[in-house]
């Protein structure tokens, strides 16, 4: 996996514009930005991890009883 | 004359038993101490007395009529405002639903009425949960009886502070990164986590689905035992809701503890606590050796991703269930709670399914390490309550942001699910309450609860109230 960038103001205010559909004020996304660095290197860890061959935790279990009455 | 807004429920409910007390004298005394202190805590946010008088009387009118429902009955209690109360406004602590009035109570409040519990009202929350200290609220932060400069731990930080005030004897709190035991942890309580499946959250606002556990903030592990009992069980209202047989909770509660084996995970949840709180976690450790229980030194690996993960399914879950109300309402929330909901429009779909993989890791772990030892013990939190408004804490001369060193060691927890319970084994020189946390097997809640109720019986760091 490549060496990720510092995560800028602009990204954060485009991917909540366009991805998410929540646009920021720029002040807000200048923020966002500081206080989401040091998170996207603690998800950094989590990919370091072991994970290889183990789910995700949630299991989906199909809904019985349902109906459309 | 006995001051009842002192005992336990298990000594209220022998005096109510015996009708030497009714649920109306009980009632009214917790209601006038409310009215004495409240305003100085923040505790209760909205009241019922009208609503809880006419409940004790009932119970009194039951009672003597020779209908006795079991040891809640007539007993006072305060819900977390995040549980819908039928009729009762409900507003997690933000402007958002400042003015919600649900028509159905949620599955716990409603298995406690049953009981013959009596609500007094609502309790204080960090706003829709998201938030470990309890001072991001509509209703403004909720102050610590211990020390009113100092954050209550939350986000169950009104049912922390009533309970250890006298305001209720007990009181309903929910737990997704530690929020039922970190105020436990700062006021001095028995906070109890059960595992997640054992009690229903049907009717709790979520704050995120698959790490949100309902529980008792409550003077003893006798009590914190009497309303599990009362509230756990299969409901078809909550999907994650585990279908089990329900163990008779109080009843387990022997106080032997003779021969059981504890797990000290020493790496991670001791080496990162302040030296004073291990100290007395460990004078506590040797109280239970000499009782014969066997201390065994366990590591758990990969323990130090446990941040991570759960700040990957936070943000991740609770942005998900706001994002239509952020879409025209944003302005409404506290900032702090807003920062984290839109911070989490950033966060990607791999990372928070590699944060439900590490889970699935870390839970075959811990199984691995229980395989050996029966419970495992830790400090509650790691320090003591911090005062209000202040972002770090010193941590054997490390500054570190409260935020996530009050959380290091109760959400390990919620990521395996397995039950939990705090309790206090001692005073800090600041005059605050140190605590003792021990984590058990899933659904295995008799055991941690047992080993409380060992320490308690041989202690009485439990029954010291704040001079409030």
């Amino acid at each position: 996996m490549g060496e990720r960038k510092p995560i800028t103001a602009e990204t954060v205010a485009a991917v909540a514009r366009e991805n998410a559909g929540h646009p920021l004020e720029p002040e807000r996304a200048a923020a966002y930005a500081a206080a989401l660095e040091p998170i996207l290197g603690m998800m950094e860890q989590l990919r370091a991890l072991p994970l290889k061959d183990v789910e995700p935790a949630p299991v989906f279990t199909p809904v019985e009883g349902a109906s459309n009455d | 004359m006995t001051d009842l807004t002192q005992l336990d429920v298990v000594e209220l409910g022998a005096l109510i038993a015996a009708k030497h007390v009714s649920p109306v004298e009980v009632t009214d005394a917790f209601l006038a101490r409310i009215d004495q202190v409240n305003a100085g805590l923040n505790a209760f946010v909205t009241l019922t007395p009208e609503a809880a008088r006419a409940t004790a009387r009932a119970a009194e009118a039951e009672i003597l009529a020779g209908t006795h429902r079991g040891p809640l009955h007539g007993i006072p209690l305060g819900h977390k405002d995040l549980y819908a109360t039928a009729g009762v406004r409900t507003t997690g602590g933000s402007r958002v639903l400042a003015d919600n009035v649900p028509t159905e109570d949620s599955t716990v409040a409603a298995r406690l009425a049953a009981a013959g519990t009596v609500m007094l009202g609502k309790l204080n929350t960090h706003e829709f949960a998201y938030g470990p200290t309890n001072e991001n609220s509509m209703f403004g932060p909720t102050r610590n009886p211990w020390n009113t400069d100092r954050i209550t731990g939350g986000s169950s930080g009104g049912s922390g502070a009533a309970v250890a005030a006298g305001l209720a004897p007990i009181a309903s709190g929910s737990d997704t990164g530690g929020s039922i035991r970190m105020p436990a942890a700062c006021c001095g309580l028995t906070g109890l986590k059960p595992t997640y499946g054992r009690v229903s959250r049907a009717g709790i606002l979520p704050l995120c689905w698959s790490m949100d556990h309902a529980g008792p903030l409550a003077r003893s592990a006798m009590d914190a035992a009497l309303f599990l009992g009362a509230v756990a069980g299969h409901d078809p209202r909550d999907a994650a809701s585990a279908d089990r047989p329900v163990p008779d909770y109080a009843g387990a509660l022997t106080g032997d503890i003779r021969g059981l084996r504890i797990g000290i995970p020493r790496r991670y949840f001791f080496d990162q606590a302040q030296g004073q709180v291990v100290s007395l976690v460990d004078a506590a450790l040797a109280e239970l050796a000499a009782m014969g229980a066997e201390l065994v030194e366990v590591d758990i690996p990969h323990i130090e991703a446990s941040a991570a993960a759960a700040m990957a399914i936070y943000i991740s879950e609770a942005t998900a269930y706001h994002d239509d109300t952020l879409d025209d309402r944003a302005d409404l929330y506290t900032e702090q709670v807003r920062a984290f909901l839109e911070i989490g429009d950033q966060m990607l779909a791999k990372d928070y399914l590699h944060a439900q993989r590490y889970r699935t890791l870390l839970g075959t772990e811990v199984a691995r390490i229980m395989a050996d030892v029966d419970v495992l013990a830790t400090p509650g939190i790691a320090h003591t309550a911090t005062p209000l408004g202040q972002e770090m804490v010193d941590i054997n001369g490390t500054e570190e942001a409260v935020f996530g060193a009050i959380l290091r060691n109760t959400e390990p927890f919620d990521l395996t699910g397995q039950p939990a319970v705090v309790i206090p084994c001692g005073l800090a020189d600041d005059g605050m309450p140190a605590s003792i946390q021990f984590a058990g097997r899933p659904f295995d809640e008799a055991t941690v609860l047992n080993v409380a109720h060992a320490y308690q019986q041989a202690t009485d760091w439990h029954r010291r109230r704040p001079d409030y």
